[in-house]
């Protein structure tokens, strides 16, 4: 179990980190979600030792990272968002390092190391250095590198940044298999689909603070049964949304090129919505309707897409 | 324990997948060394060594007087003198095999007893500079002697010649001549020695300062600094092994694991312990059969660089790990190791330094090293010599030690 108390981190004057709270059970995976730049990063940085928090508690299966490091670090395996791993090493050779610094060694190390380059799809390339790999392939070795342990918690900081999709789906069924085995999960990543896959908790964290929490039927549920409408053009009377009510649509972003907002069964009232913006806002360059998603409750929470540059 | 040897175990096998670099802590030293002895002769002696022909045809007892001032003090250090035929001189003077030719004619000493003109051939090698100009210099020096000794002693001389042209020198006669020899310098006493009061505060010499190896070859001299000059390269490239490990996020990715940074800096130092053996062994066995150097000479040697090469990495550490990125840590440890490498007595020993630098490079940790190794190497002082120094480097390499495992996670987290 992964336990997150009252957890702050500040940069000189900056808060990256504020006031967080949050816990991932055992079996369980924890998502955190948010573009680039809202602090998903420095939290699992302070949850990990890496960074120490400036205020609140983090305990990993029962030790605190700061006062029983050790015993906490023990339990946990990190992937970083950078890839941890020496190029000039074969994969085999990365992984005795990291298991050797994870207490293992013998017999038991080598039997962990040929079930991990398993399930990770590298066992046919274990004798290779890691610079003739391929990024994928890195990613997965970097993944293996931290379960090589069998850690009761896991910390993944955006394990598939960069990566195709055969390696991308050998990491998401990898971590499916763990929580399965009973490991705590805390997963970061801006990919929606991801986090509507392998989460069960979710927090959706933007300019270091969580602006919503719950399962994924939770946060789905504050958009309700609505689709997002996207419109790209050249609008004018940007202040005057009260046109979209008698369409009973929720405005999320009006500017002078996009308009976005919430509808119910979106499809059967385009015609309207076509009409309505032609005639009052401007002609409509390019319409595009999504159905409701974690995506739709980020713009609808921070008016901003999640991809965007925070 | 199991960490610190993974660590140990992976830095070496990273050190062998880069071959060239490894090679080039040995090759570069070497090659420098070399160098610098081929520059300083290639007849392998502490100084400069001339061949100087004597060819005396008159074979006379002022040429053999001419001729072993050439044997005498400086000069004989200088010059290796042979005598040699006309025709075998002229041989090798066109062979370039010798720096000069000394030739002296037959009647060489009649002529000068009777105050004629005499000649004396001096044949210069070309392609040398200073040894023929030194051996002409002292050729004019002798001759400007014989001019004066003719004006001053120049009735002692012709009856000398008289005498021995009868080749009827009795005992009272030589006794007169003498005398007659003496009074006339007693008389030019006050011209040509007048008195002098020196004071001159001498220390006496014992018996460890007295240069005992003064015979030994050039190389012999380079070949502790042949060891620190590659000592220096590879404890560079082991200090820079970090960033390395930094850039790679493998430090970073350290701090998130129980064994944590201690058994990591360890298993690097174990590492530059085996690299500092490895250069020890591969210098020491040419060490072996250049110089001839006995096994247990080979098996200090071994201990003292492994003892210095810790000291190097830990200070080369120390810096690095104060820069701010990888190339900084390259460009600053670089320029530090060529002005250690002359003023520690690499490039040129301590013995052929200017004083100023020898007062510096010895507080340097290299050339400390370097001067307190050749106290025992060269100067064949007991071992016992290096006892202090080893205390010292032992001190310096623990509180380095603790100094940069307090700087190392700030540097993996950065």
């Amino acid at each position: 179990m992964i336990e997150v108390k009252q957890l702050s981190k500040m940069f000189g004057t900056t808060l990256a980190v504020d006031n967080i709270d949050f816990t991932a059970n055992s079996g369980e995976i924890f998502g955190l979600l948010g573009p680039n730049g809202a602090g998903k990063s420095t939290t699992i940085n302070c949850i990990s030792g890496l960074t120490n928090a400036t205020e609140g508690s983090v305990e990993i299966n029962g030790f605190n990272i700061s006062s029983d490091g050790v015993k906490a670090k023990q339990s946990l395996g990190l992937v970083p968002q950078e890839l941890a791993l020496y190029e000039d090493l074969s994969a085999h050779e990365n992984l005795l390092f990291w298991g050797s610094a994870y207490g293992l060694g013998g017999e038991e190390l080598e039997q962990r190391i040929q079930q991990v380059l398993q399930n990770v799809g590298l066992e046919n390339r274990q004798k290779e250095a890691v610079k003739q790999f391929s990024g994928g392939m890195k990613r997965r070795l970097n993944f293996a590198c931290a379960i090589l342990h069998k850690p009761a918690a896991l910390l993944l900081d955006e394990p598939t940044v960069g990566v195709d999709p055969q390696s991308r789906e050998h990491l998401l069924s990898a971590i499916e298999d763990l929580k399965k085995a009973g490991t705590s999960v805390i997963y970061t990543t801006h990919y929606m689909e991801e986090a509507e896959r392998l989460c069960d908790k979710l927090a959706i964290i933007d300019q270091g603070k969580i602006i919503a929490s719950g399962t994924v039927d939770d946060l789905r549920a504050q958009v309700g049964e609505r689709d997002l409408i996207t419109l790209k053009g050249h609008f004018k009377n940007t202040g005057e949304s009260s046109h979209f009510d008698e369409l009973n649509a929720e405005v999320l972003e009006f500017s002078d090129d996009e308009i976005r907002f919430l509808i119910a069964d979106a499809s059967n009232k385009l015609t309207d919505v076509l009409s309505i913006v032609e005639k009052n806002f401007g002609k409509v360059a390019h319409v595009s309707i999504q159905q409701a998603n974690l995506e739709s409750l980020f713009i609808k929470l921070t008016g901003r897409a999640l991809r965007d540059d925070a | 324990m199991s960490f610190t040897k993974t660590v140990a175990s992976n830095s070496i096998k990273k050190l062998f997948s880069e071959k060239w670099a490894l090679l080039m802590f040995l090759v570069i030293p070497i090659m420098m060394g070399g160098l610098f002895s081929l520059i300083s002769g290639s007849s392998g002696q502490p100084k400069p060594v001339g061949t100087l022909l004597i060819t005396d045809n008159d074979d006379s007892i002022l040429s053999s007087l001419l001729v072993g001032g050439f044997g005498q003090g400086p000069m004989a250090e200088m010059f290796i003198s042979k005598n040699v035929t006309t025709s075998d001189g002229q041989l090798i003077m066109d062979e370039g095999e010798a720096s000069v030719w000394l030739v002296i004619e037959k009647g060489f000493a009649l002529n000068y007893l009777d105050k004629k003109p005499t000649n004396i051939k001096l044949v210069k090698n070309p392609s040398q500079n200073i040894l023929p100009q030194i051996a002409e210099t002292a050729v004019n020096l002798m001759a400007d002697g014989g001019h004066y000794i003719q004006l001053l002693f120049a009735d002692e001389l012709q009856q000398f010649n008289n005498l021995i042209s009868g080749n009827n020198v009795s005992d009272a006669q030589m006794a007169l001549m003498s005398v007659q020899i003496k009074r006339t310098i007693d008389n030019l006493e006050g011209q040509l020695f007048p008195p002098q009061i020196k004071a001159v505060k001498q220390k006496p010499v014992t018996d460890s300062e007295t240069p005992k190896s003064s015979n030994k070859p050039f190389i012999f001299y380079m070949f502790p600094g042949i060891l620190f000059m590659s000592l220096l390269f590879s404890s560079q490239g082991m200090a820079l092994e970090f960033w390395s490990d930094k850039t790679q996020g493998i430090s970073r990715r350290l701090i998130a694991s129980p064994s944590g940074l201690s058994s990591y800096l360890n298993g690097k130092l174990i590492a530059s312990v085996f690299v500092f053996v490895l250069i020890a062994a591969v210098i020491g066995t040419l060490g072996l059969m250049l110089l001839k150097l006995p096994i247990s000479q080979i098996l200090i040697i071994i201990m003292w660089l492994m003892l210095s090469g810790m000291v190097l990495v830990s200070m080369m550490l120390f810096v690095s790990l104060l820069m701010p990125s990888q190339k900084s840590a390259s460009v600053v440890t670089s320029a530090m190791v060529f002005p250690l490498m002359m003023l520690g007595g690499s490039f040129f020993p301590f013995e052929a330094m200017p004083k100023w630098m020898v007062a510096i490079g010895q507080y340097l940790p290299n050339g400390y090293m370097l001067q307190s190794f050749n106290q025992w190497f060269v100067n064949d002082n007991p071992l016992e010599i290096l006892f202090v120094p080893a205390i010292v480097a032992l001190v310096f390499i623990v509180v380095f030690w603790f100094v940069n495992r307090s700087l190392l996670p700030k540097f993996a987290r950065s």
